[in-house]
């Protein structure tokens, strides 16, 4: 696997960073009279707060992180351990009031001393960070507004539990354990000046504009944009990039798309996007123009090892479920423009037949390349002759060729589709390091 | 989906080495070892 070395090197380096608090936080004076499950809950305090430490890591977009591992695998990792990490917080307190319940009265933050009530506020803040991620859409909380309510209870939770370690002042007596609990806010500091300030900065200079919005089938919308004062943007074919549409990139308002343009054409890129959310639903009212101040676009990135560049190849298959399609087509039109003569085969699920976004043109490309694209319609027309329902097993074995264990397979589309093709591929026995996937619930 | 099953294992890992790690402080921490 390509990369496999920096890959085992940013896991050591992660387990290191999880651990040493434990490695240090033994180093100093034994504390007299404590039980071990007083301890056992402190431990994993410590563990919880350590691994939250870290959860500003991967959701940074660091291009050295980045550039090996695919961003929602950095996502979903983000979101699971996350939950670990609350867990871990949580049973902090609940074995402390199991083990000794008259310190149930450290939750009156009324009574209790400062130390305990930020403890708890913490927790609660914790509660909140974790409840409005998980449950997002059963609130249907808009991205802006989320987003501002996760940064807002990381912020208290990480700096309370600060306040509280500190204010109990059990593990702070050697300049190592100090030294530690501080290291954690200056490492949060450092990437709110990154993210915030030096790439916020980058991207101020690099401005785009609105050069096309043009309406494909199945509610999407092609954003065409060309670069304003700069020479482009050079990316991968089938990278995602965030972006920021008509306000300044330091506001927040950020959302990830993939590339659906060509990658050898950097002087006009552009994103297809489907109307599912909020912001989605708008892009349909944008209009062409010039870039003025607070009506240009920011385009972060690119991002993600996504790309057919990274993952050399007989030959490609490539597997999406509606809006999916969009970094398929990038890889697709490169490889269109590059004059590839390798076979391609676009597994290319979707509702209905008047649906399927870019079908005139996949039509055209089955011509000029080597392509074949198969339709799966989930409700199809009267008349259809082509493939129906989900995708299995059944169907890929219909269509892949018989050196289909060299080919790199690329699955892109919603959760449900891409376990259900995953499994299929699998059953095939298409080995795993041929299968690259992204989900587009990233964010 | 490779790096999926890798984070996967680092993830059940990260949790064992936790738990692990963490009785194992308090044990020390208490004098039982």
């Amino acid at each position: 696997m390509r990369g496999s070395l920096r890959v085992t090197f940013w896991i050591i380096v992660y387990f290191l960073l999880l651990f040493s608090p434990f490695i240090i936080l033994l180093i100093g004076p034994r504390p007299e009279g404590r039980e071990f499950w007083r301890e056992f809950s402190v431990a994993l305090g410590f563990a919880g707060l350590s691994l939250m430490g870290l959860q500003f890591i991967p959701t940074a977009r660091l291009p050295f992180l980045s550039d090996v591992f695919p961003m929602d695998t950095l996502y979903t990792f983000h979101h699971r351990i996350s939950i670990v990490s609350f867990v871990l917080v949580a049973a902090h307190p609940i074995i402390l009031f199991i083990n000794n319940p008259f310190t149930l009265q450290l939750l009156n933050v009324f009574t209790a001393p400062g130390r305990a009530r930020a403890g708890t506020i913490a927790l609660l803040s914790m509660i909140i960070l974790v409840w409005t991620s998980v449950s997002r859409r059963e609130f249907k909380l808009k991205y802006e507004t989320w987003r501002g309510i996760h940064i807002i209870s990381t912020v208290l939770a990480a700096g309370l539990a600060l306040v509280h370690i500190f204010g109990v002042n059990y593990y702070t007596a050697i300049p190592a354990q100090r030294a530690l609990w501080i290291a954690l806010p200056v490492l949060w500091l450092l990437m709110i000046v990154y993210v915030r300030g030096i790439r916020t900065l980058a991207l101020l200079r690099r401005p785009y504009q609105i050069a096309e919005v043009r309406q494909e089938r199945g509610n999407t919308w092609t954003l065409a944009l060309t670069p304003n004062g700069h020479a482009g943007m050079r990316f991968k074919p089938g990278q995602v990039a965030w972006l920021t549409v008509q306000r300044m990139p330091i506001s927040g308002g950020e959302h990830p798309f993939s590339f659906a343009s060509s990658a050898e054409r950097p002087d006009r890129i552009e994103f297809a996007i489907r109307e599912l959310g909020d912001f989605t639903s708008t892009v349909g009212r944008l209009k062409p123009q010039e870039c003025k101040p607070g009506q240009c676009i920011y385009v972060d990135g690119p991002y993600g090892t996504f790309d057919i560049d990274q993952h050399d190849a007989p030959g490609y298959v490539f597997v999406a479920g509606g809006i999916g399609s969009a970094p398929i087509m990038s890889m697709i039109r490169t490889l269109a423009d590059r004059e590839d003569r390798r076979p391609l085969l676009f597994f290319y699920g979707n509702r209905t037949w008047e649906r399927v976004t870019f079908r005139e043109e996949l039509d055209a490309l089955q011509r000029q390349l080597n392509l074949r694209v198969v339709h799966v319609l989930e409700q199809p027309h009267e008349g259809w002759e082509g493939e129906t329902g989900f995708m299995n097993a059944k169907l890929f074995d219909r269509y892949l060729p018989k050196d289909r264990k060299e080919r790199v397979y690329f699955v892109c589309g919603p959760l449900p589709m891409i376990g259900a093709v995953d499994k299929a591929l699998l059953e095939l026995q298409i080995p795993v390091s041929q299968i690259e996937t992204e989900r587009y619930e990233m964010a | 989906m490779q790096e999926d099953l890798y984070a996967r294992r680092i993830l059940i890992a990260t949790v064992v080495a936790f738990v692990v790690l963490s009785l194992l402080f308090a044990a020390i921490q208490a004098g039982w070892l």
